[in-house]
């Protein structure tokens, strides 16, 4: 109840200024533009693709309407697109609205486009690197909303956070390699043949770095916390519940070869592993922030 | 407004239009001058790319022209006039599924008059009636339009503006892609318009059928101005511009048209 | 995700529809998604209580059961995989020994738990907006608080959502039939290029609309027309009142 009304209120707050932001953008085009991107997203999303053993998926499109659209467009496509399964197609629940706009639109299209502008930024200009750019983006998105909603379910109290944390995590970790080969690949043909659709068809001015790097920051922050939270809340009888992490996995079959005995020792180790992944994400990011200020400074003293 | 066909027709008058797309190499529009008195049906018609659609945006200010100026009645079409301008005429554009972009028939053709600010009770009955006009009045309304077949959405989006009580219409290819009966139903409905009408179209013989005056547009430049006897009787400057009657497919071209136009060819 | 269901069953006379108008019926499905969705933890009384206005419910409607079921079923995997891990994770005394995993009483009266709640609150909105016109639910929406752009982004997209997946057929077929049985590097650019020219044509489609609405006298925000005839909202508030005094009777049986 708590989290349901949080993540609410929270989406609510973001989204008003997210249309705010598309509106100063777009202007009297706004409308027009987002209901054809939310179209288009409807149109993708119908379309299922092999996963991994036998299962099928569709593409999220975070990342990609982003990139076309722009952040605070695409934000508010997977508005849009979420309002309508909740409602129109009943498929999913209206009560996890808020948390599922913070999952799929926060963390989905705006921290996306936060991680494909850094890396844009940092890795410099060119269709390869851009096309690249927004896969790795679109992986990371993807795995950051699996985590996200983990840790909403967790904090919900529908299964305990270590565990539902590591799930969906795990589980985006695999949804989000279709995501973003496909969100690369396409990211690709469109530089190619219409760069001039991209929200951001020149090169990414090193300045601009700042906001993206803020987004992407927040969102790794934001698991963190979750993460060490329940570490540090769960301490004496956490080991047992992390263990179901690993029973979890093995259910899902996803896992293989932990024998299940032993898995006392084994879990230290996974928790850690979470830790220090999200560690190495965190300051990744705070590398890729120094760094482009730093360009940014040396580009801006050659101009003078 | 509304009352009866009590429609005021508005003359159309085109001065020295000349316009080109950003980085085309050759202007769309050059030096295209025309004037429509209240009330007349006049088709605009040529080949694929002679500037047709790029004229009827200038007509209602979606395109501001590089050079010369259009005036519906007394009034010009500048950016502090656009208001009014696109009250007075109603343009409607090639692909009914851009025209009816509203979730349902009645909302499309209740946008116009919502836009200009009448209430809802009246923009519905106003929508109602336009719907009606167009032999749509049996139509579910509250339905979206992708139900409607091709020559149902072609009427549909025709109401769209109808509901707007424009004194011009402008029709950017209304009778393409559909058969023989929806084309002479549109065919129909427009002759009977009290409006003063803009057809444009690659179709000279739907052209005729409902407009008794025919101009060809080629490259940017308004080629002729004719009659429609006049025009469908002169097939060496239909052939000449890429242009085809029906007849011809089976028949064969006339002639004196073929040599014509053989000979044409080999000067260039 | 598939729009053939869109509007299935909307034009069926009903109970639910004669009484209700589209934007009572949102606040109906919000309530009941609530009261299902957010019912306290064991609360097993006042759950049985939403359920029988769910079954009610679909009685209302006059829906057959066989289709609701089917297009509740679609949601489960939502909820279903993290309910399965809970039997697991969940510490308490022993129910089952399957092999080397032991399932928890705790863990599976939890997963049922929310396997119900979840289905309950699924149900009922589907129920509520089944009767329901999609065009006259993206009018009632205006009743809420989402932004206008938005809005404007469900209307325009469940307009032209059918248009572009004709034409993404038409790609995916063209495609098909050129591709054969190509490798599967080849297959993911194919969908990728795929993708792409679907953005391109939202994106042409969306400056060709924005034109027309232009033409008609467009400014911002698409308007909308006073929704269908006015029906009294008794029924609504009373099912709305019952649902809200079942969840707090929940709140009550879990404290008491």
């Amino acid at each position: 109840m708590p989290v349901a009304a949080t993540t609410m209120v929270a989406a609510g707050a973001l989204t008003g200024y997210a249309a705010k932001r598309a509106q100063a953008r777009l202007d009297d085009r706004a409308a027009p533009t987002l209901g054809l991107a939310t179209a288009a997203v409807f149109a993708a999303q119908a379309v299922n693709f092999p996963v991994a053993g036998g299962t099928s998926g569709h593409l999220l499109g975070g990342v990609l309407v982003a990139v076309v659209f722009g952040p605070w467009a695409g934000y508010l496509v997977m508005t849009a697109v979420l309002v309508a399964q909740a409602l129109l197609f009943a498929d999913g629940g209206l009560t996890a609205l808020g948390a599922n706009v913070l999952n799929m639109a926060g963390a989905g299209a705006l921290v996306g486009y936060g991680i494909y502008r850094a890396l844009v930024t940092l890795a410099g200009d060119g269709t390869r690197r851009r096309s690249l750019a927004a896969a790795v983006a679109a992986y990371l998105s993807t795995v950051l909303t699996g985590a996200a909603a983990g840790l909403e379910l967790g904090l919900s109290g529908v299964a305990p956070t270590a565990l539902s944390l590591g799930a969906m995590a795990s589980v985006h970790a695999i949804i989000g390699v279709p995501e973003g080969v496909i969100t690369g690949l396409a990211v690709w043909a469109l530089v190619r043949k219409r760069p001039d659709l991209l929200f951001e068809p020149q090169a990414v001015s090193p300045g601009g770095l700042r906001g993206a790097a803020v987004l992407a920051g927040l969102g790794v922050v934001a698991i963190l916390a979750g993460l060490l939270s329940i570490l540090a809340s769960a301490a004496p009888d956490g080991l047992e519940r992390v263990a179901i992490d690993l029973g979890f996995a093995e259910a899902a079959s996803s896992w293989e070869g932990a024998p299940f005995s032993d898995y006392q020792a084994w879990l230290p180790g996974t928790a850690g592993t979470l830790v220090a992944v999200l560690l190495g994400v965190a300051l990744l990011f705070a590398g890729v922030a120094a760094t482009a200020r730093a360009l940014a400074r040396a580009r801006a003293a050659r101009q003078n | 407004m509304s009352e009866g066909t009590g429609v005021k027709a508005w003359g159309v008058e085109i001065i020295g239009l000349t316009y080109g797309y950003p980085g085309a190499a050759a202007p769309a529009l050059s030096d295209v001058t025309l004037s429509l008195a209240p009330g007349e049906h006049a088709a605009i018609v040529g080949p694929n790319g002679a500037g047709k659609s790029t004229l009827l945006l200038h007509l209602n200010g979606i395109l501001e022209p590089a050079a010369g100026s259009v005036r519906i009645g007394e009034l010009s079409v500048t950016p502090p006039n656009l208001p009014e301008i696109r009250v007075r005429i109603g343009l409607v554009f090639q692909d009914p599924d851009d025209q009816l972009f509203m979730p349902t028939l009645l909302e499309d053709a209740a946008f116009g008059p919502l836009c200009q600010g009448t209430s809802p009770q009246e923009a519905e009955a106003r929508a109602r009636r336009a719907l009606e006009s167009v032999g749509l009045g049996h139509v579910d309304a509250r339905r979206p339009a992708h139900h409607l077949s091709g020559g149902e959405k072609r009427r549909a989006a025709l109401s769209t503006v109808l509901s707007m009580d424009p004194g011009v219409l402008a029709l950017d290819e209304p009778s393409a892609g559909l058969d023989g009966r929806g084309r002479r139903t549109i065919a129909e409905i427009l002759r009977a318009c009290p409006q003063t009408l803009i057809l444009v179209t690659h179709d000279v013989e739907f052209a005729a059928a409902v407009c008794p005056r025919i101009l060809l547009l080629d490259g940017g430049r308004l080629i002729a101005d004719r009659s429609a006897d006049a025009m469908l009787g002169d097939t060496d400057l239909l052939l000449e511009h890429g242009l085809e009657l029906a007849g011809w497919l089976r028949e064969g071209v006339p002639r004196g048209a073929a040599r014509e136009s053989g000979t044409t060819d080999g000067r260039r | 995700m598939g729009f053939a269901h869109l509007d299935r069953y909307a034009d069926r006379p009903s109970w639910l529809g004669r009484r209700t108008t589209p934007e009572q019926r949102l606040w109906i499905a919000l309530a009941a998604a609530v009261a299902a969705g957010l019912m306290p933890p064991g609360a097993w009384r006042a759950l049985a209580a939403v359920a029988l206005i769910v079954a009610l419910g679909v009685w209302a409607a006059s829906l057959p059961a066989g289709a609701l079921a089917r297009r509740v079923a679609h949601a489960v995997p939502f909820f279903l995989l993290p309910a399965l891990a809970l039997p697991l994770s969940v510490p308490g005394p022993v129910a089952v020994e399957l092999g080397p995993l032991a399932l928890s009483r705790t863990g599976l009266t939890k997963a049922a738990e929310i396997v119900v709640r979840a289905t309950l609150a699924v149900s009922a909105v589907t129920v509520v907006i089944s009767v329901t016109r999609a065009a006259d639910l993206l009018s009632a929406l205006d009743a809420l608080p989402l932004p206008r752009l938005v809005k404007s982004s469900l209307a325009l997209g469940y307009r032209y959502v059918y248009v572009l997946n004709d034409e993404l057929e038409r790609t995916g077929r063209a495609l098909r039939s050129r591709l054969g049985r190509a490798s599967a590097s080849r297959y993911w650019q194919a969908r990728a290029v795929t993708l792409a020219h679907l953005v391109v044509r939202a994106h042409a489609r969306g400056s060709r609309i924005h034109a027309a609405m232009l033409s008609r006298g467009y400014r911002d925000g698409l308007p909308t027309l006073q929704p269908a005839p006015s029906v009294s909202p008794v029924w609504t508030v009373a099912i709305v009142s019952l649902l809200a005094a079942i969840w707090l009777a929940g709140l009550i049986e879990v404290r008491g």
